[in-house]
């Protein structure tokens, strides 16, 4: 059994459909990427899984944590499965701590709040967590106000805080935007490594395809809300079957090699439609360079290409 | 301005130990003494005395009390009560912000005065019920005010990151959105003190708060309005000193208000 199943998960908002049936497995310890850019609805699907849809969203399909379905869940459920089970990291260090508690005292609470442990017993495991997530000075760090740590020493903090109940599923969203290129490498290295030694499952959400390729095993590639691409990261990354994934590809930015011609970076032309305006049928329909009229009519059936390979496309032969 | 802050701290400090010291010390008798009546200031009555040869120093420390009680006591239930009511409003949301909020707007809406002579009409006229009457004012804005800021830090991500820990509304609340807008009701607290002297002034003038022959400013103000002409001094002085005291509360709080800014950047509207 997965640890984790969603099936045809949706959520609509007044304005529109924003994740439009979205399913799939992860199983233990696994480490997976949610791919897409702004308003693709990974974040949504985090938030889903969490309980924690914004007011005015509506869900259906059906969510399995560990063979439960999360939808019957009550209030009092979800407190005891958020933070102990699954776990959440933030984008922004800067603000997803209270700027007036001390470190410790933040990361011993959630300890305290879900297991009977004693005040002595949650500070040693706090110490325990701020030099496994690699914190320098752990002891000093644990009564220091938020504002007095750096960006990557606060995502060490929210990563600590995250894993103090031993989760099975850490949910990480965009856990990097706010740092810089060095401290984003040390930040997904540890987030990998963390998953590893304790065979936790880590769903990465990141727009960053390098950042995916470097943390996790399987990728899935959304676009306006709907499910474009999914398999082994190095296969997908390395050839990618989906226009849009292509396109996504096409424009990380790379060094140039000595003596080649300044390029532009090549784009996906047009930016993601609102949620009122997104293509009936494809999604991509009107950004896509390959789209057929055929493509705005239907929404495309996900099929199978490849070993663990889907591809939501009528065009791309994959 | 640090300055007006620490006049207003001052002038607070000096009506709190004046009514402090009045509790254990008075300088000269407040016993009715129809002989000595309207005596001239000396060193015996360094304001001299009143229409019933009481000293009048003595009889505006004694007021203080009344005030300093009054206000403290109001302030104290109706911030007490209004900051529970704005957090359960900000932490349910929905059909409970909604009543907390309708209810709020209904209190407002109420004359307070009409509150005031309502309670003295039914349980007679006393401190207790000026009290009662004063809070009745104030859990209303202590509502609004704490459901507004602490709307604010749930919006904010660590709280966000709380929830996603599992915490339940309750452990949030106290940990995170009290502690997180505790500086915006200090501050309106310290203006509230303000009012509440004044209205503490206003329900003993108009015979509605502290009973004859416990000496409250707006008391004494009552009874000097007769005498006006003959003896305009035995209104002044505790003119004066509500002045004094609502002018200390409002620099107090204009003061604090300025110091915890930094803080409340974005939290203010």
């Amino acid at each position: 059994m997965s640890l984790l199943a969603v099936r045809d998960l949706r959520v609509d908002f007044p304005a529109g459909t924003a994740l439009r049936g979205l399913s799939f497995d992860l199983e233990r310890g696994e480490r997976l990427g949610v791919a897409g850019e702004s308003g693709s609805g990974k974040t949504l699907a985090a938030l889903a899984l969490m309980g924690m849809l914004p007011e005015g969203a509506r869900a259906s399909g059906e969510i399995l944590f560990d063979g439960h379905p999360v939808s019957s869940l009550s209030e009092t459920g979800w407190t005891a499965l958020r933070g102990r089970r699954i776990a959440m990291i933030f984008q922004e260090p800067m603000s997803a701590l209270n700027p007036l508690q001390q470190i410790g005292r933040q990361i011993t609470e959630t300890i305290l709040w879900h297991e009977a442990v004693t005040r002595a017993e949650a500070a040693r495991r706090a110490l325990a967590l701020m030099t496994e997530v690699g914190m320098p000075d752990p002891e000093a760090r644990l009564r220091m106000y938020p504002h007095a740590l750096s960006g990557g020493q606060r995502q060490r903090a929210l990563i600590a805080m995250a894993l103090a109940c031993n989760p099975d599923l850490l949910l990480a969203d965009e856990p990097t935007t706010a740092l810089d290129a060095t401290r984003t490498v040390q930040v997904l290295d540890l987030l990998r490594k963390l998953a590893q030694t304790r065979g936790m499952a880590l769903m990465l959400i990141s727009h960053d395809l390098a950042a995916i390729e470097r943390v996790s095993e399987r990728v899935l590639v959304l676009y306006g809300g709907d499910l474009m691409e999914a398999g082994p990261a190095g296969a997908v990354l390395a050839d990618p079957a989906h226009p849009y994934t292509q396109g996504l590809i096409a424009a990380r930015p790379r060094p140039r090699p000595p003596g080649t011609p300044r390029r532009a970076l090549p784009t996906i032309p047009g930016t993601v439609p609102g949620l009122a305006n997104l293509p009936q049928g494809c999604r991509f329909y009107g950004r896509c360079a390959q789209a057929v009229p055929g493509c705005a009519d239907a929404r495309p059936a996900l099929r199978q290409t490849g070993e663990g390979r889907v591809l939501r496309c009528v065009r791309a032969l994959g | 301005m640090r300055v007006n802050g620490a006049i207003g701290g001052a002038l607070v400090g000096l009506v709190a130990l004046t009514a402090a010291v009045s509790v254990v010390w008075l300088p000269g008798s407040t016993g009715i003494d129809v002989a000595a009546k309207f005596a001239e200031p000396s060193p015996a009555n360094l304001l001299g005395t009143d229409q019933l040869g009481r000293d009048v120093l003595s009889l505006l420390m004694q007021g203080a009390q009344a005030s300093v009680l009054v206000a403290l006591l109001s302030v104290g239930i109706g911030a007490s009560l209004g900051t529970a009511l704005g957090l359960l409003a900000a932490a349910r949301g929905g059909w409970a912000e909604e009543g907390v909020m309708r209810l709020a707007d209904l209190a407002f809406a109420f004359p307070a005065l009409l509150f005031a002579i309502m309670l003295a009409a039914v349980f007679g006229p006393s401190l207790s019920n000026a009290v009662l009457a004063i809070a009745f004012i104030m859990v209303p804005i202590f509502a609004r005010v704490a459901r507004a800021s602490a709307n604010q830090i749930w919006a904010r991500e660590y709280v966000q990151a709380a929830i996603a820990a599992g915490r339940s509304r309750l452990g949030i609340t106290l940990d995170h959105i009290l502690p997180n807008i505790a500086a915006v009701l200090v501050v309106q607290a310290t203006i509230e003190f303000a009012i509440a002297i004044l209205a503490e002034a206003a329900l003993s003038y108009l015979g509605l708060g502290v009973q004859p022959p416990t000496p409250s400013w707006g008391r004494m103000l009552a009874e000097a309005q007769t005498l006006l002409y003959l003896a305009p001094q035995l209104a002044i002085w505790p003119g004066l000193c509500i002045v004094v005291a609502v002018l200390g509360f409002n620099l107090l709080g204009d003061g604090l208000r300025d110091w915890a800014d930094p803080r409340l950047r974005g939290l203010r509207a």
